[in-house]
């Protein structure tokens, strides 16, 4: 499946796509602020968009998810530090969306990606 | 009486109010003008003795209440009055010679009438009465049968008494005398068996050399009279005046009468009033005491009132700081959170790139573990921040939490991990972080061990959690199904297990063992940590 990150933290950003990569998925771009990253999806059109919540920039993962939402329906993996209920119960405003808390674990998230594959198939 | 009823009957009511009125108008209009002053200058006035009525003081001074009245009325009308002293029978000789004006004290009587002019109004009324030596006790008229009586000659007292005799048929002697200190001396010494005296009697100093009895003769009215159809007007302008004093509770009337006789006006205070006025004043005081007390009350609660605000105002600046302080402390913590799950997931990041890079095996699968602390470093984190208490985690969350993360950090190894039965327990998040690495590193040894030798594909491993006491949990690790036999002393061989064995010993206070060569049971201390929220 082909996919966008949307991260400040670079390190965290290449080591996600090494790994999604390793698992046969196409990462079509990494951008670290939030209007960047939108103009990115409109753009490529991504299946999956891996977004973190604070970003560098003015806009936050929220903000971006909903500017994204207005155009496109690709599914969202909203990546973050912050787990309070307050915290993830905004994210569950954001349809099509799933939260995965910081570190993430990619095996996971590549499991995960591998059952979309296959309901979208 | 019949006297003074015949003096009623010519006196009627009716007459006598359109005599007051028309004599209180001639009042104003004479003490407006004065219409006698200039014409009647020189007034004679007879003088005798009956104290307290008249007298003669012991400075050769005219005194008394007539006098008293007379003097008043001289002094507004502009009068001079001149005094001739002398007993009752000379003065009323001289009033009929026209060589006084005016003789005070002078009791009505019919007889009186045809050669006296009265003033209309009486200026004091009296009665008659038997006086006694003292010891001697007379109740009643008959009691005065035969009996000797002294009276004052040509007194109204000597008239009356012989009234009752021809009235009553009592036998009485009278004896007159010229003075009443020669009357008092008759008895006195004996010549009399009484006296007839007026009702002012008893105000005079002889009062204690006679007694009074309970008889009395007659009433009398005591006028100011003149000689007949001479002087009138004196006598209308008299009236007029008394008819003022009369109805004024300051005149010289009653001041005059409160000086001999001690008494004093009660007319002009209602009888109601005086029972009203106490009460009002009862209730207005006791109104004002209530009010006072409610003022006092209403300050001591308005007061109370008013600290109470303070307080309460200190009290919600004191809450509103500290939901601000607590705010920005939680603000603060969510940051704090966030940024120590960024940097593990960085720190992770940079492991595995580095890891990748060397293209080692055993690199990776070292950063691998690394990794997987940093997830249970998380995992814990995140159930403490979503705890009741910020110290302690709920024992199903964690066990839960850490297959979920065991199996998504070992996706290549061939296992099955549960825990069927989860106990509801507590975790102290000093016990939870360090028996997580524990856990996972015994778990990790378990799979591989020996890893050549398994029957089965998949191994099933149980974990099962229990209390052995409230100091000591217990942790239980089974291998179902397969794989062979356990054994100390190559299990726990090794440098990665003696540095785990070190950190169950040392910091969780615990031990690890084998049993029956398919368990390993980890023992650990559950209050290493007090709570430290």
């Amino acid at each position: 499946m082909t996919f966008v990150i949307i991260e400040d933290e670079y390190l965290i950003a290449l080591h996600m796509q090494r790994c999604l990569e390793s698992a046969g998925h196409i990462c079509l771009g990494i951008e670290a602020e939030g209007d960047k990253g939108i103009r990115l999806v409109q753009e490529k059109e991504p299946e999956i968009i891996i977004l973190d919540i604070l970003l560098a920039g003015m806009m936050s993962g929220i903000d971006v998810a909903k500017e994204i939402r207005k155009f496109s329906k690709a599914m969202i993996v909203f990546t973050t530090g912050y787990t309070s209920c307050e915290m993830l119960s905004k994210l569950e405003s954001i349809s099509e969306s799933v939260v995965f808390p910081k570190p993430v674990s990619l095996n996971k998230l590549i499991n995960y990606i591998e059952k979309l594959k296959q309901n979208n198939n | 009486m019949g006297r003074l009823h015949s003096l009623r009957e010519k006196s009627a009511d009716e007459k006598k109010g359109l005599l007051c009125i028309f004599l209180a108008i001639f009042t104003l209009i004479s003490s407006e003008n004065s219409i006698y002053a200039d014409d009647v200058n020189n007034i004679i006035v007879g003088v005798y003795k009956n104290p307290p009525k008249i007298n003669v003081s012991y400075t050769g001074e005219p005194e008394g209440i007539f006098i008293d009245i007379l003097q008043a009325i001289a002094k507004k009308n502009r009068w001079n009055l001149m005094y001739v002293y002398g007993t009752w029978n000379e003065l009323l000789d001289k009033l009929e010679r026209g060589i006084i004006d005016i003789l005070p004290d002078v009791a009505y009587s019919h007889e009186r009438e045809n050669f006296l002019d009265f003033m209309h109004i009486p200026v004091l009324l009296s009665w008659i009465q038997v006086a006694v030596k003292p010891g001697t006790i007379y109740n009643d008229l008959k009691d005065l049968e035969g009996k000797k009586l002294a009276v004052l000659k040509g007194s109204i007292q000597e008239e009356l008494c012989k009234d009752i005799q021809t009235k009553l048929g009592v036998s009485i002697e009278l004896l007159s005398y010229g003075t009443y200190d020669d009357l008092i001396s008759a008895v006195d010494n004996g010549d009399a068996d009484g006296a007839v005296v007026s009702r002012f009697y008893g105000y005079t100093q002889n009062n204690k050399k006679l007694a009074i009895t309970p008889i009395i003769i007659e009433t009398t009215t005591l006028h100011f009279a003149v000689k007949k159809n001479t002087n009138k007007e004196l006598l209308t302008v008299i009236d007029g005046e008394l008819t003022r004093m009369f109805n004024d509770p300051r005149s010289e009337y009653y001041k005059s009468l409160s000086w001999w006789l001690h008494e004093r006006p009660i007319s002009y205070i209602p009888r109601y009033l005086i029972i009203l006025i106490p009460i009002v004043v009862a209730l207005m005081i006791a109104f004002l005491l209530f009010s006072l007390l409610l003022k006092q009350q209403v300050n001591r609660k308005t007061s109370a009132l008013l600290n109470a605000n303070n307080n309460l105002n200190e009290a919600l600046a004191l809450v509103k700081n500290t939901e601000s302080a607590l705010d920005k402390n939680k603000i603060y913590l969510y940051e704090l959170l966030h940024r120590s799950r960024n940097n593990m997931a960085v720190i992770s990041s940079l492991l595995y790139i580095n890891a990748w890079n060397t293209k080692n095996d055993a690199v990776l699968q070292y950063a691998e573990n690394i990794d997987a602390h940093i997830a249970i470093m998380s995992l814990v984190f995140g159930l403490v921040e979503n705890s009741e208490d910020f110290s302690s985690i709920r024992i199903s969350e964690f066990i839960n939490g850490f297959i979920d993360l065991f199996v998504q950090h070992n996706t290549k190894r061939k296992f099955y991990l549960t825990c069927p039965h989860i106990i509801e327990d507590k975790l102290l998040f000093d016990i939870a972080l360090p028996l997580g690495f524990v856990l996972y590193e015994m778990i990790i040894s378990m799979i591989n061990f020996p890893k050549k030798t398994f029957n089965e594909e998949y191994l099933r491993i149980e974990i099962e959690y229990k209390k052995i006491s409230n100091e000591v949990g217990l942790f239980t690790i089974t291998c179902c199904g397969g794989g062979n036999k356990l054994e100390s002393k190559d299990f726990f061989n090794g440098d990665r297990m003696k540095l785990i064995i070190d950190l169950l010993e040392k910091q969780l206070i615990g031990k690890a063992s084998i049993i029956n060569g398919t368990t390993v049971q980890i023992e650990f201390a559950l209050i290493r940590y007090s709570l430290r929220v």
